[in-house]
């Protein structure tokens, strides 16, 4: 497997305030990573310095190629789409495809209408004119139709119904198995994502408080639900959260004390919803 | 086709008022001649009241001609500055700048044919407009016969056609007056929200503060001259004249700071905004 995307040390500073500190991934194609944290913890931040938009201290490359001195070569590779609209909105459906297909040397525009056909997206249509979730359609279909190898969506379904939600993973899902690619996503709705995900960066306030691949990532930490009365003894093993129940307790803890909470009461894996809200709890 | 093409095709498309304002002057001016064609009496009873030495008719068709030449000529020195202030400013502020900058086009392309929408391809379209009207005239001259040869003079085909490459002639000058204007214009756009406001008080700030603060009057007058070139160049019976008067030295350094204000637009352009 090939490294497409490689962040040594990435730092940014706003002032006073450490937007990110020192974070350092690879990503590889295949992989899907989920970039997750609160507002303000640093996601956009390091999208920015991803996209070669944000002046950083660290290491990027992406395809092998620095995202600042090299953007016009990389973005052949890297599309991005974010939870705000960046299409032109004085631009017409067909325009913008026109203008894509001179510009972008891998840009299929046949690929674009055919996938366009199978949405109510109308070619004469001026982008300002679509819905929110037409827009993201849109630009995903553009993305599609070049032969793009990463991916990077920052919130990406923020505001759309359900049904544009489904559309849009299941064309996501599609194109990421149509080739060797690599897809950053970084969101709040941690439930929505993490069918997809098969890695994990979880930042709190520009640091890295969690990264690895879901596997190792569900063997880091466990649930335990045990009755009150095991309070005390729980307590003694550092649990990161919990959430009270009748008559029993749900504890998050590190897999060191697996065995020691299995006398103690049910074992459950935690979902990654979970694992996200104890670790940005902790320590609040 | 090369992407530049349709680059400059999308900004033909973003900035419409550089091809409407020439088309609505256009019909315009035809509307006007076609009301004096159509009431040819009127052309008949028309009396001019001026006193004047030298031989009229030649001179009033050459008056005209320099009235069109220099109008279109104003038009596209506003609609180029209109254009430069922009064009930056408007990615930023509808948000579309990351969209464009996630195309494989360099900074350097998109500054090129920037300029060149803005210095060659609105002079074309308003020489276009020149064209138009010399050989509307020139028209109107066969079909209308005597009525208004005799107030114009003779209007030819080719003088149509000589008019409009004096035209392209004077704008390829007033286009190389601008390119330093231009740039600073691209590069100011990239960081304020007012860039045609910061460029026009800083220059007079600047001009203020180097005659009567710091009695520079050297500096003063190369602004003021390289700010009013393009306009003197248009207003000017011997453009050419205008580059000797103001001088190679002005004009050299004129072209050094639009090359560092190039570098600077390059340089932002790089590093593009995001909302961190």
């Amino acid at each position: 497997m090939s490294t497409l995307v490689s962040a040594a040390h990435i730092t940014k500073k706003y002032q006073s305030t450490m937007a990110v500190k020192d974070v350092s991934f690879e990503l590889q194609a295949g992989q899907v990573l989920g970039l997750l944290g609160h507002n303000g913890a640093g996601k956009s931040s390091l999208i920015g310095a991803l996209l070669g938009s944000l002046r950083h201290q660290g290491e990027v490359r992406v395809c092998g190629l620095n995202p600042v001195s090299q953007r016009a070569e990389l973005m052949r590779h890297l599309a991005y789409i974010s939870d705000v609209n960046v299409l032109p909105e004085w631009m017409t459906v067909a325009q913008i495809l026109r203008y894509t297909s001179g510009v972008h040397p891998s840009f299929d525009i046949s690929k674009a209408k055919e996938l366009l056909s199978s949405t109510q997206i109308a070619l004469r249509t001026k982008i300002g004119a679509l819905s929110k979730g037409m827009k993201v359609q849109l630009h995903l279909s553009i993305i599609i139709a070049t032969d793009t190898k990463v991916l990077i969506l920052d919130e990406p379904t923020l505001g759309l119904d359900l049904i544009y939600r489904d559309t849009f993973y299941r064309h996501l899902i599609e194109w990421f198995h149509d080739g060797e690619r690599a897809l950053i996503i970084a969101s709040h709705e941690v439930n929505e994502i993490e069918h997809l995900l098969t890695d994990v960066l979880m930042l709190k306030q520009g640091k890295v408080v969690l990264q690895g691949d879901m596997d190792s990532l569900h063997a880091q930490y466990f649930i335990v639900d045990a009755v009150h009365q095991h309070q005390e003894a729980i307590k003694q093993m550092a649990p990161i959260s919990s959430q009270a129940g009748l008559g029993s307790s749900k504890w998050l803890l590190r897999s060191e004390y697996r065995s020691q909470a299995e006398e103690l009461g049910e074992i459950i894996n935690p979902t990654l919803q979970e694992i996200f809200i104890a670790l940005q709890k902790e320590g609040a | 086709m090369h992407p530049s093409l349709f680059m400059l095709e999308k900004e033909l498309i973003e900035h419409k008022i550089v091809t409407r304002l020439p088309l609505f002057l256009l019909i315009f001016g035809l509307l006007i001649l076609g009301s004096i064609m159509f009431n040819s009496d009127s052309v008949n009873s028309m009396s001019l009241q001026f006193s004047y030495q030298g031989d009229l008719s030649a001179d009033f068709s050459q008056g005209l001609s320099s009235f069109i030449s220099m109008s279109a000529g104003a038009v596209s020195l506003l609609l180029s500055i209109m254009y430069l202030a922009k064009t930056f400013l408007k990615e930023r502020q509808e948000g579309s700048l990351m969209f464009w900058r996630s195309m494989p086009v360099s900074d350097a392309l998109t500054h090129a044919v920037k300029l060149g929408f803005a210095l060659i391809l609105i002079p074309l379209i308003c020489s276009a407009l020149v064209l138009s009207a010399e050989l509307l005239l020139w028209f109107i001259s066969l079909t209308n016969g005597q009525n208004l040869i005799s107030l114009l003079g003779e209007v030819s085909f080719f003088g149509a056609l000589l008019s409009w490459l004096l035209f392209m002639a004077k704008m390829i000058l007033v286009s190389l007056a601008l390119l330093p204007l231009a740039c600073l214009l691209l590069a100011v756009s990239q960081v304020s929200n007012f860039p045609l406001l910061v460029v026009v008080v800083g220059a007079y700030t600047l001009e203020f503060l180097c005659s009567y603060v710091f009695s520079f009057t050297a500096l003063a007058d190369f602004i003021d001259d390289i700010m009013s070139m393009p306009l003197t160049l248009l207003t000017a019976q011997q453009p050419l004249m205008v580059f000797a008067q103001v001088g190679w030295l002005s004009c050299l350094g004129a072209y050094l700071l639009g090359g560092l204000c190039l570098l600077f637009s390059l340089l932002i352009r790089r590093q593009g905004k995001f909302a961190g």
